[in-house]
């Protein structure tokens, strides 16, 4: 009896895959030798699987598509709308608590010798001349190098995006096999691309690209969606971030930038125009 | 989402990545409004109790600690937004049939069930979610929040206790003694028994 009051006490941990392989085994053999024990068991096992039967609770996906807008009108109107960083300022603890005394005396070390440096370049070395965008006149903060390197990788970045999306929105689960999505590769590549986003919004900000920027912040949540699929194709999931690419007209920016581009090379600005200065005509389409 | 990619989220909350706090609303929405609105019984509550959730954690984010989990500390806040809720709203609504189990179509929210065309099967389905809704209702609210944070939210034992605030034998007991009504409930013969914990 008090085996068996020992091992019902394993019931919950073991019906909820919270058990460790020695007491699973254990429980395992009590249950073979014990026929009121199993039959408790099963009988635990049937009713949480007829739970599981309960069907989510779901207001729609008008409701989800504008939850975020709601949440955050609602933050702004109660004044809580103030930026993460400046929170995180707020809290030296926060940003601070986390690193060993050794360290602070590292990040002093460096910070002089960055000073050292920032001085030295200041007084010591030629101007950098910070180029300008050919068609509008607005003075840039990367040099033409920076620019052109950062038009490239927004360019590479929405055109590996789309070729995500594309495959995604195609995808009709009526006409053609499951498999067609390849899931596994779209994962991976939707995973470097998230990756990536976080340094390309970055640049994008330096560079006051801000239509830019928004573009790949918006990307960047599509292609978290996908990098979380699961391995199984999840059917609702894929119609939800397929909602969500037409919703935000993502294949059309990305489109209305390619063809920006295009008409600047056809204008003779191409490459040499990319020299120049960072993708603001773009920016101002999208 | 996987422990790494929630790990990674939490590291970005705190740092103030200003993105990372859309993230976490977009990754969390649902299951955050799902347990709102099955401890209010209603979605313009739900609604609101997931906001006012989403509005604590973002003031909060300051005093998270760092190697705390995420998941038990969202739920925590949702928990108890929800105890607020509930404390505030009047004792008999007026306009509160919408919290009625199986009103469904008073507030406009459907359970995403069997969909198959079927109309045997889809009658079966609404008949299986109403006697699942009826033996929840026959649990004490603090059995229910244990059992609907392991069965739907799959926190685990100890995260539900640090959840919750209470001790890993209560959460336990709790959740056994709920296994055990719904399971009559629902039919399925009872013995009697409880663990230790």
């Amino acid at each position: 009896m008090g085996e068996c009051r020992k091992m019902k006490g394993l019931f919950l941990a073991s019906l909820y895959g919270e058990l460790d392989m020695d007491r699973k085994e254990s429980l395992k053999r009590h249950l073979a030798g014990c026929r009121e024990c199993s039959e408790e068991y099963e009988k635990m096992a049937q009713t949480l699987m007829t739970m599981s039967k309960k069907a989510a609770p779901d207001p729609g996906q008008q409701f989800w598509d504008g939850y975020w807008d709601k949440l955050e009108l609602r933050m702004k109107k109660d004044g809580l709308f103030e930026t993460l960083e400046a929170k995180t300022q707020k809290s030296p603890r926060v940003r601070f608590g986390f690193f060993p005394r050794w360290a602070y005396g590292a990040a002093g070390a460096v910070a002089i010798l960055a000073v050292g440096i920032l001085i030295g370049r200041l007084f010591f070395s030629r101007p950098v001349v910070l180029s300008r965008p050919a068609s509008t006149g607005t003075p840039s903060i990367l040099p033409a190098s920076s620019a052109e390197d950062l038009a490239l990788r927004t360019s590479r970045y929405f055109e590996r995006s789309k070729v995500i999306l594309l495959a995604l929105v195609n995808f009709d689960p009526g006409k053609k096999d499951v498999d067609g999505l390849h899931l596994p590769r779209q994962r991976e590549v939707s995973n470097e691309l998230v990756k990536e986003a976080s340094a390309l919004k970055g640049d994008l900000k330096k560079a006051k690209q801000r239509q830019l920027e928004k573009l790949v912040g918006d990307l960047e949540v599509i292609l978290m969606q996908i990098a979380n699929l699961k391995s199984e194709v999840d059917l609702p999931t894929v119609e939800i971030i397929k909602a969500g690419v037409e919703r935000r007209d993502l294949l059309f920016k990305i489109s209305l930038s390619e063809m920006r581009q295009t008409d600047k090379k056809s204008r003779g600005q191409g490459p040499h125009a990319r020299k120049s200065g960072p993708i603001a005509p773009t920016a101002s389409i999208i | 989402m996987s422990l790494k990619e929630e790990n990674r989220l939490t590291e970005r909350l705190i740092r103030g990545d200003s993105g990372a706090f859309r993230e976490f609303v977009e990754t969390y929405k649902r299951k955050v409004y799902g347990l709102a609105y099955e401890l209010t019984k209603d979605h313009a509550d739900a609604e609101d109790v997931s906001q006012v959730a989403f509005m604590k954690v973002h003031k909060s984010l300051g005093t998270f600690q760092k190697d705390a989990s995420l998941n038990s500390w969202l739920y925590r806040i949702v928990v108890n937004a929800a105890i607020d809720h509930i404390r505030k709203r009047p004792f008999f609504p007026a306009d509160k049939t919408s919290a009625l189990p199986g009103r469904f179509a008073d507030d406009g929210i459907r359970p995403v069930m069997d969909r198959s065309g079927d109309p045997q099967r889809e009658a079966e389905s609404a008949l299986m979610q109403k006697k699942i809704e009826s033996a929840l209702d026959q649990i004490s609210e603090r059995e229910k929040t244990v059992f609907l944070l392991r069965h739907y939210h799959d926190l685990n034992l100890k995260e539900i206790a640090v959840a919750l605030g209470i001790s890993l034998g209560s959460v336990k007991s709790y959740l056994f003694r709920s296994i055990k009504k719904i399971q009559k409930e629902l039919g399925v013969s009872q013995t009697p028994f409880e663990p230790g914990g």
